[in-house]
């Protein structure tokens, strides 16, 4: 199956071949397919959230392309990389509120970043400061090598204008915990984000 | 400035609860022998089980910060966190996570501001879980953990008070005397600039 994703980097596959049990409105306006949808991010559990809002009202207006009976439909996508779950739970929770059709990926460290974001395309990474492993300016350093066009900004609670500043100087955000829409819209009202074709 | 820094730290957790009002007493601080520590933080704990998330701090100053909560009310706090977003089974097994980011944030904020206002960076280690009695805040040798060396410490008490959920609890700062001449000399020097004289 992964195959079919060569050279597609930051899609979301939707199968729409015959058989396929699951129900994905993910053109709005009440035109239904029966679908299985699968992200490049492979059976993430953040897959499922993507599937619930296609499955609900709201239309897509990104872009998409299809082949042999596959819909490739551009996502954005935001990686999450914190050592607590918790703060990840609460993240993900504010972003699909406000941004609910975003693809939505977590990671525990740096290192882990680093292995799922290899080779994908990635729209915003937000990254915890104080992690075990590599700190959160490693981590923004070497994501930033191989990610040139994506939006990095730390999340975190220390709230040091040392920190502040340091990140300032790497070219990356800064947002305070605890998350909350507004700041992290003000991130992201900063720069444009959006998934190209 | 403690009122400050302890403020900082209640508005970033009545955001976390949202919007709920937090009571904080005005701070008191004083030196004391590090032997009475223990029975100066069981004098507002009581015999109750407690919990506590402890964080060790270095740079100018050198000490531990805790947020201190009674084991019965704590989960409570983190219903009213992660209640939204987790199903009854995660909120059991996420209670203890979900209890080190709220003191990870809060005792950032606390430091953070602190930090800020000193205009000196403090590092600090990553938030760890205590739970048990007060005593808990023992290590082998009799003494508070992390505090091995001078017999008289700063100590720094604060206390508060969500009125809708009948959680309170406290934060306590112990620092070395060394630090506390550091401190006082940071104070003596913020007040200079603030004040100009």
């Amino acid at each position: 199956m992964l195959s079919m994703h060569a050279g597609v980097d930051k899609f979301l596959s939707v199968d729409c071949r015959p058989g396929k049990m699951k129900r994905v409105n993910y053109y709005g306006k009440g035109e239904m397919s029966y679908c299985t949808a699968i992200s490049v991010f492979g059976l993430h559990q953040s897959v499922k959230s993507t599937i619930n809002f296609y499955e609900g009202t709201a239309s897509y207006t990104g872009s998409k392309k299809q082949s042999n009976g596959w819909e490739y439909i551009a996502l954005t996508t935001v990686l999450l990389i914190d050592d607590s779950r918790v703060s990840r739970m609460l993240t993900r929770a504010v972003i699909a509120r406000r941004f609910p059709d975003w693809l939505i990926v977590e990671a525990a460290s740096g290192e882990e970043a680093l292995e799922i974001a290899e080779g994908k395309h990635i729209d915003v990474m937000l990254i915890d400061l104080n992690m075990y492993g590599m700190d959160g300016f490693r981590a923004a350093e070497l994501l930033r090598g191989n990610h040139p066009e994506s939006r990095i900004s730390l999340l975190t609670a220390n709230i040091q204008d040392t920190v502040q500043e340091r990140a300032r100087a790497s070219g990356i955000g800064f947002i305070s915990k605890p998350i909350n829409e507004d700041r992290i819209t003000a991130f992201l009202a900063a720069g444009e984000v959006r998934c190209s074709p | 400035m403690i009122n400050i820094a302890v403020g900082r730290a209640a508005a970033a957790l009545n955001q976390m609860v949202e919007g709920e009002e937090i009571e904080l007493s005005v701070p008191e601080l004083c030196f004391i022998d590090r032997a009475d520590v223990v029975s100066r933080l069981a004098r507002d704990a009581g015999e109750a089980p407690t919990v506590a998330i402890k964080q060790g701090f270095s740079g100018l100053i050198t000490g531990n910060i805790l947020l201190i909560f009674p084991e019965n009310r704590s989960l409570d706090l983190v219903r009213q966190i992660i209640g939204d977003v987790a199903s009854a089974e995660e909120m059991t097994e996420l209670e203890q996570e979900a209890l080190v980011e709220v003191g990870n944030i809060l005792l950032n904020a606390c430091l953070g501001s602190l930090a800020n206002m000193l205009g000196r960076p403090i590092e600090s280690t990553l938030p760890v879980f205590m739970q048990g009695g007060i005593n808990m805040l023992l290590s082998a040798s009799g003494r508070p953990s992390g505090m091995e060396r001078e017999d008289l410490i700063m100590f720094i008490h604060v206390s508060f008070k969500m009125a809708e959920h009948k959680l309170s609890g406290y934060l306590a700062c112990v620092m070395d005397i060394d630090s506390a001449t550091a401190f006082r000399e940071a104070i003596d020097s913020y007040v200079y600039k603030v004040v100009g004289a």
